[in-house]
């Protein structure tokens, strides 16, 4: 093993731990799913009830343990960047085995995946009959083989990096020249770019105004992705006044104060609760209007810091980059 | 003597078997059925062993009926999940327990207040509510004492002074002078008048005589092996 | 929830004997940890400061497997390779004195020559005239006093390989730019530290070569050696990856004897939490009577156990800042330098990172707190009818 850093010990031992709560969940849930029958007087059906406080915890805990970890995670890949030769920031060293992108891509939808899990519980708790207990376990069971893939990866990911190998920086990744699904969107006109980011940021407030859950869900699944590849294709380059600097990483460095984490965290926050309203409504719950707002001042505050950066240094320079 | 109005309790064919399908196997309660309505004071009396406590805490949801269901204030609390039972007992139910069960180590005063706390209540609320019903059963002076340096008539009162402080329709109390002497038995009694006049639905579990044939009493229940005498 | 945090923190205080033991234990644990890190992190700086100032490649030759004496005529061929700006030869080595039992670096300055290092060149203008004229040279704090605590205040009388001595005064002290490494740093003309070392004048220790464009570092690298095939051609780049290699081997190492100890703590932990004693049965009991969910009474056990990780990790991480940079972390600094008696001391200066504290708090915290888990629902789901009987 050639990188036996603290950081990756540390990724890799809570990773440990993490699996092992998260098969005890799913064990407990596979039992739950099979044998639960909510009227039942038995003892059975009592320990039942019980063990689903336990799974519901262990996965709450998994969450908000996941949450600071995917940080902690980008910042170990920033570190091994220092290792490995030409790797500037976290895109070298992701892209430095084919395990690295599937990595991410996954591990941003577990998060997603899991705080829609427990904000569906949230709701199920708030009956007095917990009606969506069978439905929430079995989706953990389909849950679960995700965050077995997101570990596999991570492992392999880990113990695949070469330090020998010359990995490229992000200057290069996704530059425009690369043949990469990211490099195709980097080249795509700057008209469609930012047409489809607004486009579907009015779509979402649209879908606010009509109070349509459906169509927020719709609209910020989409956000997800077209705001990230957005971000790399247009508005990092103003963040790092580099017309030829687009990197999703770089903005968590603190040659840029950071800013990144608070860009990440609004349109999580935002696309989070938009995508949540829809499973609010159709699960009854009467605060979902509260969730669309909520997804609203998330998107918008998104929206606005990105926008800030081009439009900031229009008004200083007289041109765009 | 069934009054009108609304039915507070309803326990309809109710059943409790403790270790069903073991050797051990006990059958606490049989086929019980009785309505209290709201206001009312009934007695449930029946010797040790008979069943009593085990249906007071089927009708506060603690344990769930092997047959047979509970209805309080037309919600079928036995069928109630773990939360909602624990959210129905904080909102509807006064207990008084057979040994008080204060917490020993916590002051009067926080003993008092342990139902309320997972409410959103703020500090002032808290001592507010408190106060009221510490000076109600006269024991606002001990606030800050802790419950295991009480006597045993202090202990009674802050135990009912908890069973009180969050306004609960519903008072149960199991045994409640069963350990305690003649003139401690007689105030409680006082209390339990007190409740009645505020309109609470009270339901005493005991085997005391001192609560027989009482004027103020709807109704008695009586229990033996589980089964209701003269059902 | 501000009620229920109160509970938990009225309930630590309640059992304190208990909490006290855990706490005591995890604050140790955390305070060990992060005092390594810290000498570690600092250790790192240091070092990597240092590498910042070297050459971007250094030329070695290479015979019979060991170091020699490198023939100067090479730095002109050198100099012609494509992308190369500079290349220089070094005359520099180690001069044990047996006495104060340390080993000095001696480097030679070319005096009105170009100097490789911004700080060599500083000190050279500043002490050309005198290194030229006289048989003087310049010190390290450190060489300086090791130097004054055996009789030598203002020169040194050095041993040449035949036997013979060489008096050299000591004409001013080397501000240093990095501790770790001026601090036994002795600077003469390159021409007296050839006659210290017995060196011939058409020979140098190696050659440094500066290459403006780092990209071309590799290309010019892989040429020199194609020259010189008796050379070693060590690039900055190399070193640096090197050295954090060491670095995170060896912290790794420790890391995973670590994690060892934390989770035997956290078994003896998760024992200890899950035997609830008869009185904290009653207590959950009666709690749960009175209307609390299973999930108010886990809150107020997750609340224990956060207030508990957090204030012992807050506690233990100033404490070890206290250690390290105050104190300069007595028997741990050694332990980690290898240095010991061999050189003169230094100090770790102050320098931490959030990614370090960051660490730290992810291999102790959730660890604690997943410890306590289990325990606590079991905990919440007694039954709470046993009160009432
Ligand atoms: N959890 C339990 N497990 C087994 N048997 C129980 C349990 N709780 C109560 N019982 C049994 O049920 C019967 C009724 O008990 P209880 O309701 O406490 O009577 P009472 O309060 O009238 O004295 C007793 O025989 C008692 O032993
Ligand atoms: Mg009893």
């Amino acid at each position: 093993m050639t990188l036996l850093s603290p950081e990756v010990i540390a990724v890799l031992m809570l990773d440990g731990i993490l699996f092992f709560f998260a098969s005890l969940a799913f064990l407990l849930s596979l039992r739950i799913v099979l044998r639960w029958d909510e009227r039942a007087t038995t003892p059975l059906q009592y320990t039942l009830q019980k063990q689903a406080y336990l799974v519901a915890t262990v996965i709450a805990f998994i969450f908000y343990l996941k949450l600071p970890l995917f940080l902690f995670f980008i910042y170990t890949l920033d570190l091994l960047s220092n290792i490995l030769p030409g790797a500037m920031c976290a895109a070298g060293v992701t892209t430095a085995t084919v395990y690295g992108m599937p990595l991410f891509g996954l591990k941003i939808a577990n998060l997603y995946l899991f705080g829609l899990w427990l904000a569906a519980h949230r709701i199920d708790m708030g009956y007095p009959t917990m009606p969506y207990t069978r439905v929430k376990f079995l989706a953990y069971l389909l849950l679960f083989p995700l965050f077995v893939a997101e570990e596999a990866l991570e492992l392999l990911h880990f113990f695949g990096i070469n330090p020998h190998v010359i990995v490229s920086c992000c200057g290069t990744l996704f530059s425009a020249a690369k043949s990469s699904a990211v490099s195709a969107f980097v080249s795509l006109p700057l008209p469609v770019t930012l047409g489809s980011f607004y486009g579907l940021f009015g779509l979402a407030v649209w879908a606010w105004r009509k109070q349509r859950p459906l169509l927020s869900a719709l609209a910020n699944l989409l956000f997800v992705p077209v705001a990230i590849l957005s971000l790399i294709a247009f508005f990092s380059t103003y963040v790092y006044e580099m017309p030829h600097h687009h990197c999703p990483f770089c903005l968590l460095q603190a040659d840029y104060r950071f800013v990144g984490y608070l860009m990440y965290a609004f349109l999580f926050f935002g696309t989070f609760f938009g995508m949540a309203v829809w499973l609010a409504k159709r699960m009854g719950y009467e605060g979902w209007r509260k969730w669309l707002l909520f997804s609203l001042i998330g998107d918008f505050l998104y929206v606005a810091l990105v926008s800030y950066y081009p439009i900031a240094f229009y008004l200083k320079n007289g041109v765009w980059l | 003597m069934q009054k009108e109005g609304l039915n507070m309790v309803e326990v309809k064919g109710v059943s409790k078997v403790f270790n069903a399908g073991r050797p051990n196997e006990m059958t606490a309660l049989e086929d019980v059925s009785f309505a209290v309505g709201e206001g009312e004071l009934v007695i449930l009396k029946g010797p040790s062993g008979s069943g009593k406590s085990t249906l007071l805490s089927l009708i506060a949801a603690l344990q769930k009926p092997t047959r047979g269901e509970v209805v309080v204030a037309n919600e079928p609390v036995s069928r109630f999940s773990e939360d909602f039972a624990a959210l129905y007992r904080r909102r509807k139910i006064g207990f008084v327990f057979q040994k008080f069960n204060l917490i020993p180590s916590l002051s009067v005063y926080e003993n008092i207040i342990t139902p309320l706390l997972p409410e959103k209540l703020d500090e002032e609320a808290l001592k507010e509510r408190a106060q009221r019903v510490m000076e109600t059963f006269a024991i606002a002076h001990k606030a800050n004492e802790p419950a295991r340096n009480l006597s045993g008539g202090e202990q009674q009162r802050t135990a009912i002074a908890r069973a009180l402080v969050n306004d609960p329709p519903i008072i149960l109390a199991d045994e409640p002078t069963a350990n305690l002497d003649a003139d401690l038995s007689h105030a409680f009694l006082s209390y339990v008048g007190q409740m009645k006049e505020e309109g609470k639905t009270v339901i005493i579990a005991t085997h005391d005589p001192l609560f027989f044939d009482l004027a103020i009493t709807d109704r008695e229940i009586a229990l033996r092996n589980g089964k209701m005498e003269g059902a | 929830m501000k009620n229920l945090f109160a509970f938990a923190l009225g309930s630590l205080l309640r059992r304190g004997a208990k909490n006290l033991f855990i706490f005591v234990i995890f604050f140790l644990m955390v305070f060990v940890l992060a005092s390594v890190f810290m000498v570690t992190h600092a250790l790192k700086k240091e070092m990597f400061t240092t590498l910042s100032a070297l050459p971007q490649i250094t030329v070695q030759r290479i015979v019979a497997g060991r170091q020699t004496q490198i023939g100067v005529e090479r730095v002109e061929r050198i100099a012609r390779i494509l992308g190369v700006s500079q290349a220089l030869p070094r005359v520099w080595g180690f001069y044990y004195f047996p006495r104060a039992g340390v080993n000095y670096s001696i480097v030679g300055l070319e005096s009105f020559g170009q100097q490789y290092r911004a700080d060599l060149q500083k000190a050279a203008d500043l002490y050309v005239e005198k290194l030229a004229a006289e048989d003087v040279m310049i010190v390290g704090p450190g060489v300086k006093k090791s130097l004054a605590e055996h009789f030598y205040p203002e020169s040194f009388l050095f041993v040449k390989p035949d036997g013979s001595l060489k008096k050299v005064r000591i004409a001013g002290v080397f501000k240093p730019q990095t501790v770790l490494e001026s601090n036994d740093l002795i600077l003469m003309e390159n021409s007296l530290v050839r006659e210290i070392f017995g060196m011939d004048e058409s020979m140098a220790t190696d050659i440094v070569v500066r290459v403006p464009n780092k990209e071309e570092i590799p290309t010019v690298a892989r040429k020199i050696r194609e020259i010189y095939p008796d050379t070693r051609v060590i690039t900055r780049e190399d070193l640096r990856i090197s050295y954090q290699n060491v670095f995170d081997y060896k912290s790794g190492i420790f890391l995973a004897l670590f994690i060892v100890a934390v989770f035997t703590f956290f078994i003896i932990l998760y024992d200890k939490a899950s035997g609830l004693s008869s009185e904290e049965k009653r207590e959950i009991g009666i709690l749960k009577a009175l209307g609390w969910k299973i999930g108010d009474i886990m809150r107020v056990k997750f609340f224990e156990a956060a207030v508990i990780s957090l204030t012992a990790y807050l506690l233990a991480v100033t404490t070890a800042l206290a250690y390290v940079f105050m104190a300069q972390a007595p028997l741990l600094k050694h332990l980690f330098t290898g240095f010991s008696v061999l050189k003169p001391s230094f100090a770790l200066s102050f320098s931490v990172d959030v990614g370090t504290l960051a660490l730290i708090f992810f291999v102790t915290v959730p660890v604690y707190i997943a410890a306590t888990l289990i325990p606590s629902w079991k905990a919440a789901t007694l039954d709470a009818d046993e009160v009432i009987r």
